[in-house]
């Protein structure tokens, strides 16, 4: 699929320079003096894992989630104590001062922001997390993953930073890496504790414990939640500061000045390696930076490493690029294999798709869609309700105030930001989960797919499907391509679906009294619409079509449209 | 405590009681910070969990060290070096002149100390003489970090509730809530003068209100032009111009002209505009030696 073909054109073997340059910052970071030292003689876990980090190589061959890529596994390149310190003797790209250029604008620290990078690289080997699923007999990779799944859903719940939730994964691997024989049962009171305490050092109004224990369902109890809060602040000898990937990723986006969407990228990807064990092994730095590659290759093939990432990272293409691509299959591993770990994607299948030009943000979980103003508030400035089942995908459309959403149950419906909080018009005929819609940004359209396994392409303004494709296969994507054929193709099959008698079978909210008889569609003329002749004249389809039997014959008949239609580049479809 | 025998009270800190203790093994004294947990609490409270974590981290001349912490089911106990005074309780020796080395020194110090502090990602938030120690041989410490936090870079929000009134800089008395390090330079500006008059502080203000009114006065209302951005501040209001009613030579008679030179800079009321820790340490003030 595009990952892996994307993969393909990706130099295995990118000439390595400055291979000289590792040795003399070993030196370097000797000579240092200023450089902060460990003081950390009480944590025997710590120690220990300094004398492990010398000899750390990542081994997932054994016990990885993806045993299948273990050559790539085996590719990843092991960590040296060296990489730790970034004290880079030749500036790799002295013309680009991204804190010069910044000087001034007060988010970006920019007279401490080098200072206080390089203060996390030193740290980072403080933080070291090794290999600790063999002292856990009840934990393995997959146990961990569906305990970070949980620890998004929580971080979502509570509206947490995301520097929370790496924080509160990163404790966690502390303690398991520094204790014996956790239990089953504790783990999620682990997690819990993380969260909190990692709240408590980051957030303004940390979680409460009743709110968390609740969370957990009641399965312990207020003091030994207290206790092992006192167990895991020890265990990490109360320092809670340690470097996050996040941090790095969010300098290595700011410093390269990406757009929006593929930072959001890069952030699904850098989230996505929490859940897999072997990255909790992996320096916090690397990862950041395998993911920021990984995204911007996903964005354009020809992306390369540049010297500005190597400066900002301190590492070289060589030391990334197999990271990068270790990533790539552990992002397919994840999304075929772990498919029911669904809160991080979750949480960027909204953020991704619904970037409109007044910068709302929607975010939708549980039958509530919200909306938020990223300018204004962390909080939602509007709840929506929309039936009862979580909502799947979002969409906006050719009205800067409209968009779509539509739920696991198949239910399709039409908002408008600035009306209340009921949804103006619901779309019909899917059955079982939507799981993308795509409206077009200029046309009156919207193309929807789900595990019913057919495309439709919706008319916003008639309210009518004016398009269906039977595709074989489940569907999770789809996108719109500018110049949509379908637009001027009056060949094209129009078809209807016959059951209109369940419109205004909403229970809540109900529709506004305009749209209670609006079946017909025809009639609501709108002033953007004149350019739509074409669509008019195939309104006679239906019609004909109303006749047809939703059988096998038609089946095949979709078949064929099918292939006419791929053939005129009409729609893009992403196979499962 | 088994540790510790616990000798005088000293003070309360943001969070809990300070008392003196004497190390029953070495004899050493040192200072502990008691705080109460109570079952129906958050656990620890997050001031006390920010300031552990991180003076954990900050380990310099100029900055107070933990050296232990103790967290048992109903108390928490922090192990500090012990200091004999804080800087207001020094200001109350010296009889209404400070010597311009001591000044100078003090004030080299606290940027020091300040800018570590920065370097490692962390804001202290309430500088004022009571957070500043000094022990016998003249180091200073900056001391209670029950307010500070650390920040990411770039910053976010963060709380607009702040900063002790009369050295909480006016950006944030206008209710910004996005503030970097600039705001502990204000800070630093008002104890380097108050450092200077040997304890007179320079904006005592009454309310934000006054307090506003006490910077103006002194240092002209900001504008559009002379700060951008300050209309976009969630409190903001335009205030009138005042009147200068004193020069900087009759606020700070005892500084030098270099001394009022950095001084003018850390009390730059636009936070883009003011000078920063690194910045102030290599100030021509800091090579003076002729304290003219």
């Amino acid at each position: 699929m595009m990952l892996r073909s994307q993969c393909k054109n990706i130099d295995p073997a990118p000439a390595d320079p400055r291979h000289k340059r590792k040795q003399n910052e070993q030196l370097d970071a000797l000579k240092n003096p200023e450089e902060p030292v460990a003081k950390k003689q009480h944590s025997k876990g710590l120690t220990e894992l300094r004398a492990h980090i010398s000899g750390f190589k990542i081994d997932s061959a054994k016990r990885a989630p993806h045993s299948n890529y273990s050559a790539d596994a085996e590719n990843l390149p092991p960590k040296k104590a060296s990489n730790a310190v970034m004290k880079i003797d030749e500036d790799p790209c002295p013309h680009y001062d991204y804190d010069l250029e910044e000087a001034g604008n007060p988010d970006s620290v920019s007279e401490y922001a080098p200072d206080i990078f390089k203060y996390y690289k030193g740290r980072e080997s403080h933080f070291r997390v090794y290999d600790y699923l063999a002292k856990h007999p009840d934990i393995d990779v997959k146990t961990r993953a569906i305990l970070i799944d949980w620890m998004v859903e929580i971080q979502e719940t509570f509206e947490l930073n995301h520097e929370t939730l790496y924080n509160a994964v990163k404790l966690t691997d502390m303690y398991l890496s520094s204790s014996e024989k956790v239990d089953k049962n504790a783990i999620q009171k682990l997690a819990c504790v993380a969260v909190f305490i990692a709240a408590k050092y980051d957030e303004r109004s940390p979680p409460l414990v009743d709110d968390l224990i609740y969370l957990s369902g009641d399965r312990f109890s207020r003091e030994e939640l207290l206790a092992m809060e006192r167990d895991l602040f020890k265990t990490v000898d109360f320092d809670l500061g340690s470097p996050l990937s996040y941090r790095y990723l969010r300098r290595l986006g700011r410093v390269c000045r990406i757009d929006m969407k593929s930072l959001t990228l890069a952030r699904y990807i850098l989230e996505t390696t929490l859940l897999v064990y072997d990255y909790a092994l992996v320096s916090q730095c690397r990862l950041a930076a395998g993911a920021f590659l990984l995204a911007m290759k996903m964005t354009d093939k020809s992306y390369e490493w540049s010297p500005v990432l190597e400066k900002y990272s301190g590492y070289t293409g060589g030391d990334i690029i197999p990271l990068m691509e270790h990533m790539n299959h552990t992002m397919h591993y994840v999304s075929n294999k772990w498919n029911q770990l669904v809160s991080i994607r979750q949480k960027y299948s909204h953020e991704y798709v619904t970037f409109s030009s007044i910068s709302d943000i929607f975010s939708q979980e549980n039958g509530f869609m919200r909306l938020y103003d990223p300018r204004a508030q962390r909080r939602p400035v509007k709840k929506m309700v929309f039936m009862e089942n979580p909502i799947i995908s979002t969409s906006l459309t050719y009205k800067p105030n409209h968009v779509l959403a539509a739920n696991s149950i198949g239910e399709m419906a039409l908002f408008d930001l600035r009306s209340k909080v009921h949804p103006m018009y619901k779309f019909k005929g899917q059955a079982g989960s939507i799981r993308s819609i795509c409206g077009h940004p200029t046309m009156p359209l919207a193309a929807s797919v789900g595990i019913d396994r057919f495309l439709r392409v919706h008319d916003l303004q008639t309210r009518k499907l004016v398009h269906k494709i039977y595709c074989k296969v489940r569907m999770n994507h789809v996108l719109l391509c500018d110049n949509l054929s379908i637009l001027n193709d009056n060949k094209a099959k129009k078809e209807n679906d016959n059951d209109e008698s369940e419109y205004g079978n909403m229970t809540k909210g109900g529709y506004r009294p305009e749209d209670d008889d609006s079946e017909d569609g025809v009639e609501e003329g709108d002033d953007v619409w004149g350019e739509l002749e074409t669509l008019k004249r195939s309104k006679a389809a239906p019609e004909e079509d109303n006749v047809k039997e939703p059988s096998k014959k038609r089946k095949r008949h979709d078949k064929k449209s099918e292939v006419t239609l791929k053939n005129q580049k009409i729609v893009d479809i992403v196979e499962d | 405590m088994l540790n510790y025998d616990k000798m005088e009270k000293i003070g309360e800190g943001t969070y809990g009681t300070v008392f003196k203790a004497r190390n029953k093994q070495t004899g050493e004294i040192v200072a502990l910070k008691r705080v109460r947990l109570d079952d129906d609490d958050e656990g620890v409270p997050s001031s006390a969990l920010r300031e552990i974590c991180i003076l954990r981290e900050l380990k310099h001349r100029n900055v107070v060290r933990l050296y232990d912490v103790v967290h048992s089911e109903n108390k928490l106990t922090l192990v500090f070096e012990f200091c004999d005074q804080d800087l207001k309780k020094f200001f109350d020796s010296l009889n209404g002149y400070m010597d311009p080395q001591t000044a100078r020194s003090l004030m080299l110090q606290l940027l020091r100390g300040l800018h570590f502090c920065h370097a490692h990602h962390v804001l202290h938030r309430d500088l004022k003489p009571q957070n500043l120690l000094i022990n016998t041989n003249g180091t200073l410490k900056l001391a209670d970090f029950g307010l500070a936090r650390a920040f990411g870079v770039p910053v976010r929000c963060f709380s607009a509730e702040v900063v002790t009134l009369w050295y909480r800089p006016p950006d944030v008395l206008f209710g910004a809530k996005l503030y970097n390090t600039s705001i502990d330079m204000w800070s630093a500006g008002c104890i380097f003068a108050e450092i200077s008059n040997a304890g007179r502080p320079l904006f005592p203000g009454a309310d934000v209100d006054d307090q506003l009114k006490r910077i103006f006065k002194q240092l002209g209302s900001p504008s559009e032009e002379t700060w951008p951005s300050i209309a976009q501040l969630p409190d903001y209001k335009p205030y009138p111009m005042y009147h200068q009613t004193l020069t900087w030579s009759q606020i700070v008679p005892n500084l030098s002209t270099r001394g009022r030179d950095l001084l003018q800079k850390l009390l730059v009321c636009n936070p883009t505009g003011r000078i920063d820790a690194q910045t102030a340490l290599n100030h021509a003030y800091f090579a003076d030696t002729s304290d003219v």
